[in-house]
């Protein structure tokens, strides 16, 4: 899936952006696409850490000692810093790319996904931080929304030849988040799942089937190792959120805090394999 | 100093006739691990540069001024030590891909110089500044040293990311005709366009031409399975 295929008949209008401003201007210099998409990069971390912090919080870790609201209110300025630094330069280097994004399903996934997080940050996390931990009905609605969002990014994003590697930064920050909310046990399980995974992932490549050099078997291997990595994943994080020990904010509001990182680096790591696939 | 080791560690050593690489190349020539490795160290980012830039920013005493500085760094520095454990162990494991390329790479050196200035900070702040940390740790506007030591942190860690994302750009690429420092500061030896290794500026000033066979490596020499390495369209 890619936007070319939805709306074929945006191609003209799609080509004719690298030649209108700011892109006239990026695409001739040598290095000026190269210093917007570093501070691409510069502004993708800010607003990450904010994501990271606020919904953090919302979980009951990091930043405890505080009230929700006031690191809400604390990090808002800093989050608006990365979203508009992230939008306007990824305005600019995409307008100057957009042959090449037209027809790339990872920017497809990246663009869903930027809703699916939008609405997140600035419909639902931040509401339910204002109201220190509570869910209206209206943010509920949103939140629904948003996830709707995030799980079809996720979905075309796992089917997307060529990008579908892309998803196992997507588990990885799934399981740095069980390591750093879960309980003991969910904790040692996902470790020794994670390993275990690994551990016969390479045998079976290396050894067993020595496949190693087929570049279509690696990856069926690689789509199905990080499948049944995601799922125990769910499991985990599904049986820590709803038996937390933390009872200042809902199961709800913490799935909903889970899913807003989560769509933020769905976002990230799709934007990376614009170019890595 | 060290081009023999690591032209050796990038072309020699596990060195497959069957496939014609060595360990090195063939990790750059796997399949997904390159990428994957690669796009974590950039993904990072969204834990370790934002934590520690909200830090910095409680220093500077423009974020959670009403929030005492121990309770910020007690609870988010741990979360970014974490993150830069995982740039640190991502990012030792992408140069092994090609570390004779990266060693005469001029941004990766750079890199590198800002790495240490932000460890000497970090450093200087935990033995120093902190020293006297009960008597501003509740001030909504810490004094100059804290302040200080703010700004380089941040400022490093914006030039370590700036640097890091321009090593994949081959402007500076030894053999290129540029102007002789860079060749000096990249340890390029003799190129085409007449410029030298450090060590063959005679004592003079002069410059002494080395032999075609000590030219410098170029990343044209890599195989092309990284393309967003070498890409200016990587996005």
């Amino acid at each position: 899936m890619d936007f070319y295929t939805l709306f074929p008949n945006l191609e003209p209008w799609v080509q004719n952006l690298a030649g209108v401003w700011p892109a006239s201007v990026i695409k001739p210099s040598i290095w000026m696409f190269a210093a917007i998409e570093a501070v691409h990069l510069l502004t993708l971390g800010l607003l990450g850490g904010c994501v990271i912090l606020l919904n953090f919080r919302l979980l009951g870790i990091g930043l405890t000692t505080e009230p929700i609201s006031v690191v809400e209110k604390n990090l808002r300025l800093w989050l608006w810093v990365g979203v508009g630094g992230v939008l306007l330069t990824g305005v600019a280097i995409g307008m100057s790319n957009a042959e090449k994004l037209y027809t790339s399903p990872a920017f497809f996934v990246k663009m869903v996904s930027l809703a699916a997080g939008l609405i997140f940050s600035f419909g639902v996390t931040n509401a339910i931080a204002k109201s220190e931990g509570s869910i209206s009905t209206g943010t509920k609605i949103a939140a629904v929304i948003a996830f709707v969002l995030w799980l079809a990014s996720i979905g075309v994003f796992g089917a997307a030849s060529g990008a579908n590697p892309g998803t196992v930064h997507l588990v990885c920050a799934g399981y740095a988040i069980l390591f750093a909310f879960g309980s003991k046990l969910p904790k040692i399980i996902g470790a020794a799942a994670l390993a275990s995974l690994v551990l016969v992932g390479w045998i079976l490549t290396y050894g067993v089937w020595n496949v190693w050099d087929n570049y279509e078997t690696v990856t069926q291997i690689n789509i199905w190792f990080v499948r049944a990595a995601a799922v125990i994943l769910v499991g985990l994080l599904g049986y820590d959120i709803f038996t937390s020990r933390s009872t200042e904010t809902s199961p709800v509001v913490k799935l909903v805090a889970l899913f807003s990182i989560l769509s933020w680096v769905t976002i990230a790591a799709a934007g990376r394999w614009i170019g890595l696939s | 100093m060290f081009h023999e080791f690591f032209r050796w560690l990038q072309e020699d050593l596990g060195f497959d006739p069957e496939q014609g690489a060595s360990w090195s190349q063939q990790f750059l020539g796997s399949f997904n691990l390159w990428s994957i490795l690669e796009g974590t160290h950039v993904l990072t980012l969204m834990l370790f540069a934002g934590t520690i830039w909200i830090v910095d920013l409680r220093m500077l005493g423009v974020a959670f001024k009403n929030v005492p500085f121990s309770k910020i760094n007690d609870k988010v520095l741990p979360y970014t030590a974490v993150g830069f454990a995982a740039m640190l162990i991502t990012g030792f494991i992408l140069f092994l891909a090609k570390p004779m390329d990266y060693y005469h790479n001029v941004w990766f050196r750079a890199k590198l110089i800002f790495l240490i200035i932000a460890s000497i900070n970090i450093f200087w702040f935990h033995h120093k500044v902190q020293k006297n940390q009960e008597e501003w740790d509740a001030n909504p506007n810490p004094p100059l040293p804290v302040k200080m030591s703010a700004v380089i942190s941040m400022t490093s860690w914006i030039l370590i990311i700036i640097f890091g994302r321009f090593i994949a750009y081959n402007w500076f690429e030894c053999g290129k005709p540029q102007p002789a420092f860079v060749n000096v500061f990249a340890e390029c030896a003799s190129t085409s366009a007449g410029v030298v290794r450090a060590d063959a500026i005679l004592e003079d000033g002069a410059m002494e031409t080395a032999p075609l066979e000590a030219q410098a490596p170029s990343t044209e020499d890599a195989p092309e399975s990284a393309p967003a390495a070498t890409s200016e369209e990587g996005n």
